[in-house]
């Protein structure tokens, strides 16, 4: 049996009843050769905790404080900072026996979105390794698609989670604003953080969701999550909208059908669509840079300031290029007009998601315009406004959102569909993504058994 | 909005960043062209402003 290709649930079931130890696991685990992680568990930890995941090899972002090991945000300014201190989702995971395997490649401070700003270099995709994974998540994404581990944890302040995944043929889960603590997460903006699961299926982002959600008293923002139902993937009585603004030009025509596709499968479960409309969706990547970068510059200064002026040459370009960006947008005239306006085009975003969700339980849209890019190109800017539009929309709403692969282009690259929920619903999509994956099976695709397929004589 | 070299000079001092005289003028066109980028939000009417309803933080 191919281990790296059963789901982190099915893997715990077999570490639970016996079958296999996570010893077994973790020899089965497939050697990093895509530069996903930055840093690796000498000996990893035996599990010391009960739950369906106990015994699962797993990863952190490396934004992801864990005490004792570094927690370099990929940049050189921390290269050689260690935490004194674990996050509380590493906390949580620990006592429920999750195995870490280390710490995962990123876009520098959680700011890009393919994996190329880190100064430990970029990371390949599994499925073509001269592409990127995409990012900021860049490791977490590569590292369960290549088979490393069973699942890992990323952070998205704008796709970060849910855009890596699609490019990397997984499911990305980014739950309700709070649903998730962030103490022991190096912040990126945090009015838009959360930390969020990458795995094969939609089952094993509810198992990890589960674990670790839950109000925390070291972040202010943490709230409960209504009582997880059990994921049955009916979809009987379920509206789905789909959302019209995001088959613009610049879309990928193989990926709007995927997306059709996708709605016709979650129709086969027992949902209705519809198309629905989202004018204020035109704002979201504008105001996203604003609101932002405005954060970012305000949290590096405030977590680094007595560094900048002895260190500031080794922030990246692309940190740098923000933090400026962001100083502008609070401190000048013209700059504090666009954060006034980015604020009120965050409102009118924010209504029009309500008033879909009067309508629907859940919103569909592509999680990306295009298929993974290759490495070192600068890719489309209208392409990547739309693909903007697709992931940041989630994050300045607050709502949970998830990216389930939906089928491969001409170029055998995977492709992701969004599912959006309300404010809260987190369950509600998670289940809505479960009835799709046992409806389809684009999530079991391994880029590993293709290539051994394209070998083959 | 065009981003001049001596603008971002103040705010690389104002964020405590040190730039190079050759990335200050770098990154004096680059701000520039994500300034000039922000088109959504510069068409934003007054009539859509002060439609936005103030929503709770």
């Amino acid at each position: 049996m191919d281990l790296c290709k059963l789901t982190a649930l099915e893997l715990g079931a077999l570490l639970g009843s016996g079958e296999i130890t996570t010893e077994d696991a973790l020899r089965a685990a497939r050697p990093d050769e895509l530069n996903a992680f930055i840093t690796k568990a000498p000996s990893p930890a035996p599990p010391c905790g009960h739950s369906s995941l106990a015994g699962v090899p797993m990863a952190y972002k490396d934004n992801i404080c864990i005490r004792g090991f570094s927690a370099t945000c990929a940049s050189g300014l921390l290269e050689d900072f260690v935490p004194s201190y674990n996050a509380t989702v590493a906390e949580r995971l620990r006592a429920a026996g999750a195995v870490s395997l280390g710490k995962l490649n990123m876009d520098e401070f959680a700011m890009g979105g393919t994996g190329e700003s880190s100064y430990f270099g970029p990371t390949q995709n599994p499925w073509d390794t001269g592409r990127s994974p995409g990012g900021s998540s860049s490791g977490s994404g590569a590292a369960v698609a290549a088979g490393q581990v069973w699942y890992t944890l990323g952070s998205d302040t704008g796709g970060s989670v849910r855009q890596p995944a699609a490019y990397c043929g997984i499911t990305g889960f980014k739950p309700t604003y709070g649903a998730l603590s962030r103490y022991g997460l190096i912040a990126h903006a945090s009015s838009l953080d959360q930390i969020g699961p990458i795995a094969r299926s939609a089952e094993d982002c509810a198992a990890v969701l589960a674990l670790l959600a839950g109000r925390d008293p070291r972040d202010a923002v943490s709230l409960d999550l209504p009582p997880r139902p059990p994921l049955s993937g009916d979809l009987r009585g379920i509206k789905i909208g789909i959302i019209g603004e995001c088959f613009a030009p610049g879309l990928s025509g193989e990926i709007a059908r995927a997306v059709e596709e996708a709605a016709a499968a979650l129709r086969a479960r027992g949902a209705v669509t519809e198309r629905c409309s989202l004018p204020a969706l035109r704002y979201a990547p504008d105001t996203y840079v604003v609101l932002s970068t405005a954060e970012a510059s305000s949290n590096l200064s405030r977590f680094h300031a007595p560094q900048y002026g002895l260190h500031s040459e080794r922030l990246g370009s692309e940190v740098r290029r923000r933090i400026l960006l962001g100083t502008y947008f609070l401190c000048k005239e013209d700059g504090r007009d666009c954060y006034a306006r980015a604020r009120k085009a965050q409102d009118l975003l924010r209504a029009g998601f309500d008033a879909l969700f009067d309508r629907y339980d859940l919103l569909l849209t592509p999680t990306t315009a295009a298929t993974a890019p290759l490495l070192g190109s600068s890719g489309d800017e209208d392409v990547s406004r739309l693909c903007d539009s697709y992931t940041v929309s989630p994050n300045l709403a607050g709502l949970p959102a998830l990216s389930m692969p939906c089928g491969f282009d001409g170029l055998g690259l995977p492709m992701g569909a969004q599912l959006i929920g309300p404010r809260l619903g987190d369950w509600t999509v998670l289940n809505a993504a479960h009835g799709y994956q046992l409806e389809t099976c684009w999530h079991r695709a391994v880029p590993w058994e293709r290539a051994r397929k394209e070998a083959e004589p | 909005m065009k981003f001049t070299p001596a603008l971002v000079g103040r705010l690389a001092a104002l964020a405590g960043l040190t730039l190079s005289e050759e990335e200050t003028g770098t990154m004096a066109l680059e701000l520039t062209r994500r300034r000039e980028g922000l088109r959504a939000l510069d068409e934003l009417t007054g009539q859509e402003l002060d439609a936005a309803p103030r929503m709770p933080e």
